[in-house]
């Protein structure tokens, strides 16, 4: 097989996951300083060296994310967004941009427990916060029947905005186990489809929530 | 039923094909996160590119003072348009040629134009933009079709675009423009910035002396944005590595499915460039690059790094389906049969270097499916600095509606239900003089009718218990669809299991899906048991003509299949034939095999077992009934389907579609209450494609009649709603349900009877057609409350004047 | 973005003396400021980022007495999901509610929403490339350009300028603003409480009289026949994510004294006197409402392309009405 098949099984897919998450740096491999390429042992180091040598200069920030249930330690420009930080200090492309400006929803990761998009926070205020992505998602037992009913059921076309819907779904079904069609649709209301994949949301989302209660009731009287 | 002399061409148990919920071979990829598109990949050690775009609507650059940008920490390069590298880069072959790859005009706002910034990060891109010191030379622009068909105003491109040889470019002529004969009787190609075209099939004179009255309408198409989803992107790098090819290679992601086009910009040959990218993004009839996915291979080799390059989603709205104003007459007799059809068409060229196919080309066009062959159609082409419009077939059903209008304004005149009026007019199913019926024509309304319970009633009747007005729609397409392409199929047994080599890319529309059911019906196994072998190097692709070009390459599946079937039954006899097995230099006796003495045509392959037909007890396992790899190729076309025409008038799928709708005349509201759509796909494949293409239809229709607006500003001529705030895509709280009928009538030329389906659904008019039932008030899409409320109030006005 | 500084300020205190100097900034939920900083619409572009997400307990709704207090940082979904808003302003919960999009309203926040800047596509265009009066510019562009979302009232008169000339009519699209303005809220910010009535203003980059530095604390919201008995109807074009085209707030108190608000109408919440009149003292009827309805655009003066806004709020005012009278 070439290495350019993608993962065709859930198994698969989420071992690619695990590796993006296992190769997340969970501290910055050099400190150095941006303008002048100086290295140093601390980010208060490079702080103390911004405030002698360039002090009209906007020095970088650091911040610990909990990401995926890892402790990243992040030198990072205060202007970054989330997304920008997950994908190019983190390596995790899962939160997408589409839109750019919270309308689209591409981009929602769960912060704290509460669903948000990712690319309307900045990382500099996401400090010691717990963020999961859709890759941390993708490894945790409970919600493999969620994506085999995304998978079985079409909820996708070209595949950009779903990771953004199935985080999305997550977060509905932590805070609603049993929604209803019309509770699915409104929670998925700020995620944009273009290819109208729509009504597969809720076709398998329901489907998701039946298997998974069906297989609670199998646990308690296994138990 | 269809039988188009091909292996199986009737068969008629399916075990695989049409089975429901089978996985997408990348959905799991997708859903997790880890399929990466274009934006996506980001490479050790690489620089970043923006290029400057155009505030203006046309604007020429005289001169860029880049010291300041160059001085910039991180800022590493800026690339302007005289730079002679870009002399290295030829042109895209899908979007016609251009002077140079980089120019210093640009013809719409928001077009590159005039430099390149390279730096260590997008930020510093960015700053090195603005810190670019250019002198702009504005030059008039046209946003406002009207103010384009003015003489007097100068003309906004040069010569050298119209002789571009841009794709499709017709030729041009001013025969019977009468317009063009009133303003130019010397008959020059082209004046200004407008240009002609008129196409007259049948006697028109003949069609208008035939008709007892005449109809005359308007029907307005205005811009959307055809809007993708994700950020065209691409990354650059090159290596001497000489990885598969001697010579220097070239690694490109995010030109997806463009790998042969970018070697053949860089003038390499197509095994020197590396894209192992699969993911496309909803790219629908939207086939050409970007800029942002073509330069970075120039600029990585300018920097020795490589490099990234973006757009953002402003940058994303560049390719616009374009406005167009049609003037139809038709001549129509008594009974509602149409005689003559004349139709003035002014339409929007938008800015150098669109497809002309989208503008001039007419054939795929509601009035071929009429039996009235009279038909002269003008059209008014005027150069505008809109949009650029590459090459997009959502242009096709976008012309369609032109007699959906026409044929529900007899059915409104005559108190005739538009079912009726759309059945006397339609043509049989060889040409227009072909008066037999259409296969399933009359199937697909009558199961039409039984989904939406249909009752047709005249403009303005009916009102709602809510205090609502109703409306209804009906219109019906034949599809003109893309099974006229060649395409090529690989299949190979190895070690025991079948592949499929593909190279992608992956569009959404789970055409290798269906192919994979296919060959796996064929060869009796299961969906799974075919290994997709995803390759960039594969000569297969499931690209061509999107998810109806997936029907015409089913049947060349199906063949190779069989072929491939053929030659393992072949070799599953030789096998047999075998008396020894080898370890190494040990030679042991081998049991004889079950199938031993038998011919390949005595041998069957089913459930995993290649068997003896007479005696399925004797057999041998799929997985080893050889040693050998074998391999089976296939091309061409998929036969004659059993009931087309010529090329662009293939009346080979069949829909109806319907919608009623609530209309609020107090506050311009509309609701859509029911959407029913019937189609006949021939045999359905893979049924959740089916169903979603019919739901992505429906909607992007929905939010094009309803939404969507590409708004420019008309003393700037700049976007004004170029983000995705105020460019509405309809959400999950405003599409209701599509009820739909599908029936299988095993009509077409795809593999067993299969004819697709695709964007003969999409259309311009449909809910429209059903807001004018209503109200029985015409209002222009998109029908936004605001334009209801005018159109009533222009109609109240009008009342007002005639009483 | 381009580059900035950040500070997550821990108090009052340090994020007023912060925001006093130029080119600083506050930033809450981000809704709204982080979409005209990528868009790059500012004059001079902020050096500065004040978070005062990390000042404590800016984020209570208590009830005090009869006041219910809603605090600055609440988000929207709190807002709408909290028991105590349901029951004594159950308005405010709908409009909480139906702001942007579901998961968006779980980080913007209520005083984001009431003080967020104007949606015009002018002033909103990337790179600043209309300069214009809302900016410190000469002229308000929408006035002869596509003016089919702005004002209906006429233009906003700058609060520190009395050149009218100059003036916006960009519209106030926030959808708690006419709320509060209905239910006679106060606004206590980090310098004075400022009534309802003159919180929204039109300002250069600004919606409200906020002086430089000086930051929203609290929403108070006087719990009474008023805040129970009212309606909020928002128009827009989708049923999610959209920012409202018009909203109409009706509401009324024992002695049938009534408000009636619109929104996204003129450049602050514009509070229809004539339409209150006309019912004041009085039940709903059919006829009535119609021509409290009439009476709510008396005075309009629709730009080219926005006349159909009133028959909107003609429409809609005369429902609310008809259905505030049917509770």
């Amino acid at each position: 097989m070439n290495n350019t098949t993608p993962p065709t099984s859930l198994q698969a897919a989420s071992e690619q996951a695990a590796a993006k998450i296992a190769a997340m740096p969970v501290r910055p491999k050099v400190i150095s300083c941006p303008i002048c390429g100086l290295r140093f042992i601390s980010y208060d180091d490079l702080n103390g060296h911004y405030i002698s040598e360039h002090p009209d200069s906007i020095p970088p920030i650091a911040v610990t994310l909990n990401v995926n249930g890892k402790n990243c330690d992040l030198i990072i420009e205060p202007q970054l967004t989330l997304k920008q930080v997950l994908q190019f200090h983190l390596g995790l492309t899962g939160a997408k941009e589409m839109c750019d400006r919270g309308a689209c929803g591409s981009c929602t990761v769960i912060i704290n427990s509460k669903p948000a998009l990712s690319c309307n926070i900045l990382a500099a205020e996401c400090d010691g916060k717990i963020i999961e992505t859709v890759e941390g998602i993708a490894l945790i037992p409970k919600w493999k029947p969620l994506i085999d009913a995304y998978c079985k059921w079409d909820a996708m076309q070209c595949g950009y905005c779903t990771p953004g819907f199935l985080v999305a779904a997550k977060a509905l079904l932590e805070r609603n186990p049993s929604p209803t069609v019309e509770e699915i649709n409104k929670a998925l209301s700020g995620n944009i489809c273009i290819c109208g994949t729509y009504p597969r949301h809720a076709q398998a989302i329901t489907e998701a929530v039946e298997f998974m209660a069906m297989e609670y009731a199998n646990a308690v009287e296994r138990s | 039923m269809a039988d188009l002399a091909g292996a199986n061409g009737n068969r008629e148990n399916f075990r695989v094909v049409g089975k429901p919920n089978l996985p997408g071979l990348t959905s799991y990829a997708m859903a997790t996160g880890v399929a990466k598109f274009g934006s996506d990949f980001t490479v050790p050690d690489m620089l970043f590119a923006k290029i400057l775009r155009s505030p203006y609507a046309h604007a020429r650059v005289l001169s860029i003072d880049s010291a300041v940008a160059l001085a910039i920490p991180g800022v590493t390069d800026v690339v302007k348009w005289d730079d002679p590298i870009f002399s290295e880069v030829g042109n895209d072959p899908m979007a016609g040629t251009k002077p140079s790859f980089l120019l210093n005009e640009a013809h719409k706002e928001g077009q590159e134009v005039g430099a390149i910034v390279i730096a260590e990060s997008e930020a510093l891109c960015e700053e090195g933009l603005r810190a670019l010191k250019i002198e702009w030379e504005e030059l008039p622009f046209i946003v406002d079709i009207e103010k384009g068909l003015d003489p007097d105003f100068p003309a906004i491109r040069g010569q050298e675009y119209d002789e571009s040889g841009t794709y499709g470019a017709p030729t041009i002529t001013k025969e019977g423009h009468p317009w063009m004969v009133q303003h130019y009787p010397e008959d020059p190609r082209k004046v200004g910035n407008v240009s002609w075209s008129t196409k007259s099939d049948g006697d028109v004179a003949k069609g208008w002396s035939e008709a007892d009255f005449v109809l005359e309408y308007d029907v307005n198409v205005h811009d959307v944005v055809s809007l993708l989803p994700n950020p065209q992107a691409s990354v650059a790098w090159w290596s001497e590595q000489n990885m598969y090819k001697h010579g220097e290679t070239l690694r490109i992601e995010g030109a997806v499915g463009r790998r042969g086009m970018i070697a053949q910009m860089y003038g390499l040959p197509a095994d020197n460039v590396i894209q192992e990218g699969l993911f496309q993004g909803g790219k629908y009839c939207d086939w050409g690059l970007r800029m942002s996915q073509e330069i970075t291979p120039l600029l990585s080799k300018k920097a020795g790094k490589p490099v990234r390059c973006c757009n953002t989603r402003e940058e994303n709205f560049d390719m616009c389906v374009n406005e167009r104003h049609a003037h139809i007459r038709l001549g129509v007799k008594k009974n509602g049969l149409i005689t003559a059809v004349e139709d003035s068409t002014v339409i929007d060229h938008g800015a150098p270097n669109s497809s002309e196919m989208t503008t001039y080309d007419r054939d795929w066009n509601g009035y071929y499916s009429l039996k009235c062959e009279n038909i002269i159609q003008r059209y008014t082409i005027v150069d505008s600095n809109r949009s650029f419009m590459y090459t997009c077939g959502q242009f096709v059903p976008y012309s369609w509606d032109m007699i959906t209008v026409g044929l529900y304004l007899i059915s409104e005149k005559l108190g005739i239900d538009p079912t009726e009026i759309a059945r006397l007019n339609l043509h049989g199913p060889d040409s227009q003089k072909d008066t037999r019926p259409v296969p399933s024509f009359e199937a697909c309304l009558e199961e039409g009718k039984k989904l939406m319970d249909w009752q047709w009633h005249k403009a303005g009747t009916k009102r709602l218990p809510d205090g609502r007005l109703h409306g209804a729609a009906f219109r019906y397409q034949m599809c003109p669809r893309h099974a006229f392409l060649q395409y090529f199929t690989k299949l190979e047994y190895r070690d025991g299991v079948v592949h499929l080599p593909t190279q992608g890319p992956i569009a959404g529309w789970f055409g290798t899906e269906c192919f994979t059911m296919i060959a796996a019906e064929e060869l009796g196994l299961n969906y799974e048991d075919i290994c997709v072998d995803y390759d960039y190097r594969a000569q297969h692709t499931d690209e061509a003509g999107g998810s109806d070009g997936v029907t015409g390459h089913g049947w060349i599946v199906k063949e190779c299949a069989n072929i491939l079937k053929k030659k393992i039954l072949d070799a599953a006899v030789r096998e047999a034939e075998i008396e020894i097995t080898r370890f190494g230099p040990v030679e042991m006796p081998k049991p004889p095999s079950p199938i031993k003495g038998y011919t390949a045509d005595e041998l069957d392959i089913a459930d995993g077992k290649v068997f003896v037909k007479s005696d399925p007890s004797r057999f041998v396992p799929f997985s080893s009934a050889t040693s050998e790899t074998i391999t089976a190729e296939y091309g061409g076309n998929s036969p004659k389907a059993a009931w087309s025409t010529e090329f662009g008038r293939k009346l080979d799928t069949m829909n109806t579609s319907w919608c009623e709708v609530a209309v609020d005349e107090e506050t311009g509201e509309v609701e859509i209450l029911k959407y029913g759509v019937v189609i006949d796909p021939g045999k359905v494949i893979r049924r959740t494609s089916l169903e979603s293409q019919i739901d992505q239809v429906v909607y992007f229709s929905q939010g094009a009649q309803l939404l969507e607006e590409y708004i420019l500003d008309p003393e700037t001529g700049v976007k004004l709603n170029a983000n995705m705030i105020d460019y509405r895509k309809p959400t999950t709280l405003d599409v209701p349900v599509v009820d739909k009928g599908v029936l299988e009538t095993r009509a077409g030329n795809g593999a067993y009877g299969a004819s697709g389906i695709a964007h003969n659904l999409a259309n311009s008019h449909m809910i429209v057609t059903a807001i004018h039932n209503a109200i029985g008030v015409w209002v222009d899409p998109p029908a936004t409350p605001d334009r209801v409320i005018k159109a009533l109030a222009n109609a109240a006005a009008e009342k007002g004047v005639q009483k | 973005m381009r580059a900035f500084n950040h500070i997550n300020a821990k108090s009052l205190d340090e994020a007023t003396a912060l925001l006093k100097k130029d080119g600083s900034v506050a930033i809450a939920g981000g809704g709204d400021l982080l979409g005209a900083l990528k868009d790059d619409i500012f004059p001079d572009y902020p050096k500065l980022v004040v978070n005062i997400k990390s000042i404590p307990e800016l984020d209570n709704i208590v009830l005090d007495g009869n006041i219910l207090k809603i605090g600055t940082l609440v988000t929207l979904a709190d807002a709408a999901r909290n028991p105590l808003v349901i029951e004594s302003a159950k308005a405010v919960s709908d409009a909480a509610g139906a702001a942007s999009s579901p998961t968006l309203r779980e980080t913007t926040t209520i005083g984001g929403n009431v003080c967020q800047l104007p949606r015009c596509w002018y002033f909103r265009k990337l790179g600043n490339r209309f300069n214009c009066a809302r900016k410190g510019g000469e002229r308000c562009f929408a006035i002869s350009g596509d003016n089919r979302y702005h004002s209906v009232f006429g233009t906003g008169v700058f609060k520190t300028d009395s050149n009218t000339n100059r003036g916006c009519i960009a519209v106030n699209q926030s959808d708690l603003a006419p709320i509060l303005a209905a239910m006679g809220a106060e606004f206590v910010t980090t310098e004075r409480t400022i009534k309802a009535a003159d919180f929204f203003g039109v300002g250069v980059l600004s919606a409200t009289v906020l002086n430089m530095g000086e930051l929203l604390i609290e929403i108070r919201i006087p719990v009474s026949e008023v805040s129970k008995n009212c309606r909020y109807k928002r128009f827009a074009f989708r049923k999610s994510i959209d920012f409202p085209v018009l909203s109409v707030t009706v509401a009324v108190d024992a002695d049938k004294s009534y408000r009636v608000v619109i929104g996204g109408a003129a450049p602050t919440p514009y509070i229809a006197v004539k339409a209150e009149e006309v019912v004041k003292g009085k039940n709903i009827t059919d006829e009535l409402a119609q021509e409290a309805g009439i009476a709510a655009i008396n005075g309009a003066k629709p730009y080219k392309e926005n006349e159909y806004k009133l028959q909107i709020i003609k429409t809609l005012v005369k429902r609310e009405l008809i259905a505030l009278g049917s509770n």
